[in-house]
């Protein structure tokens, strides 16, 4: 009896030593940063000289949503669009510019159920990811006796786009994008934090796109 | 698949059972990448176990079965890639979840089980993979069975009249499938066994 209750124990520990199966992981708001660009082969950013900047922001957002940063990200993005020897236009001026750039910022909340077994600590529970795929992470066939709960998080986006007025399409209202660009994480709770965190995806976003200046 | 899996579980389970001229085992078992794998996870997993059971159909030579769960974890830190005009920076979280669930057969040198006993063989079977890559808010998973085989080398230390210490080098080669690539690590074990 002895004997077995040491080698069940042996196994017991082993489990528990690899309860997780994902170690590691995001830990902060800010490791869920993602910046993304993309752009048209095609387009030629040599010829661009002036760019106009909307002060709007459109908002997408299933409630309430802040503006507050909205002059914040027109700032940063008319930095670094200064930095590249770009004009900006004003709205005033006679003069058309040579792209424009609209920007829009969405918030989305994600709602995720989890479903636990009673036999808590082996590791076995249910989990979704944001996008459109569910992941189960499911036990053994073990009947199911647990409970459930709901959470939820909020992503903000900021995306961009930069277009050439004369590369459009009139006759099926298309307008080619020349560049677009997308910072995506989860909201933060403190003002200077998302100020760092948009700073530092803006201009990571102008670093990693230099055929804007080539 | 299943078939295979249960006849598997069946056999190592029934020499489990029965400890009469048979061993069983459980290791802690370590992960090195090796091959094509080490482009996606290069660190060294610490989290894995391995348990065996054999069954000795003449003097020096078993047949069993085994279950291996392996961890493999990487972390990319703001890492860029550019795919075509695309380009992405951001952490990425990547996982390597590897079952393999072999039958096997093994060869000892020696058969005075109160010495130690250097044993070579090999396992081949179910390899289920599970890969996956969080990147931002985002999740990629990739979940295949694919076929394996497993050479192995590894020397059983006698400790008392029914347990002995046990060290095992094995290398994995996981073949590839329509949907995801070949895999290939080396698992190192240290664990204790039993039987007679």
């Amino acid at each position: 009896m002895k004997k077995t209750l040491t080698k069940i124990g042996a196994l017991a520990i082993i489990v528990f030593a690899l309860t997780s199966c994902y170690p590691g992981g995001a830990e902060y708001t800010t490791d869920t940063d993602l910046i993304v660009t993309n752009y048209d082969e095609e387009y030629d950013f040599n010829t661009v000289q002036t760019y106009y900047l909307s002060e709007n922001i459109y908002h997408i957002a299933e409630g309430d949503t802040t503006t507050k940063f909205d002059n914040f990200i027109i700032d940063k993005l008319a930095e670094n669009f200064s930095a590249l020897g770009w004009e900006r236009i004003d709205s005033t001026s006679m003069v058309e510019p040579d792209v424009d750039v609209v920007v829009t910022v969405a918030e989305i909340t994600n709602y995720n159920v989890y479903s636990y077994p009673w036999y808590g600590g082996w590791g076995w529970y249910w989990k979704s990811s944001n996008d459109f795929n569910y992941y189960p992470y499911y036990g053994w066939g073990y009947p199911y006796y647990g409970g459930s709960y709901v959470t939820s998080y909020t992503t903000g986006t900021i995306h961009w786009r930069l277009f050439d007025p004369d590369n459009v399409n009139e006759d099926e209202e298309i307008v080619y994008v020349s560049w677009e660009g997308a910072l995506n994480g989860l909201l933060g709770t403190t003002s200077s934090t998302t100020e760092d965190r948009i700073t530092t995806g803006l201009n990571q976003a102008f670093k990693q796109s230099p055929y804007l200046s080539e | 698949m299943k078939y295979i899996i249960t006849t598997i579980l069946a056999i190592s389970l029934s020499f489990a059972a029965y400890s009469q001229s048979s061993i069983y085992s459980m290791n802690y078992t370590m992960g090195f990448a090796a091959g094509d794998m080490t482009e996606y996870i290069g660190s060294a997993s610490f989290r894995g176990f391995t348990f065996e059971g054999r069954g000795f159909v003449k003097d020096n030579v078993t047949v069993g079965g085994l279950f291996t769960w392996q961890t493999f974890y990487e972390e990319q830190r703001g890492a860029t890639y550019t795919e075509n005009s695309l380009t992405l920076t951001g952490n990425q979280y990547r996982y390597i979840n590897a079952f393999p669930m072999l039958v096997q057969a093994h060869y000892y040198l020696d058969d005075d089980q109160y010495s130690p006993r250097v044993y070579l063989g090999g396992g081949l079977g179910a390899y289920k993979i599970n890969k996956r890559t969080e990147v931002g808010t985002w999740a990629f998973e990739e979940r295949e069975w694919h076929f394996g085989v497993s050479p192995e080398v590894g020397i059983l230390l006698p400790v008392s009249m029914n347990t002995q210490f046990n060290i095992s080098m094995r290398y994995h080669y996981a073949v590839k499938t329509n949907n995801a690539p070949a895999y290939s690590w080396f698992g190192l074990s240290v664990g204790f066994a039993w039987g007679d």
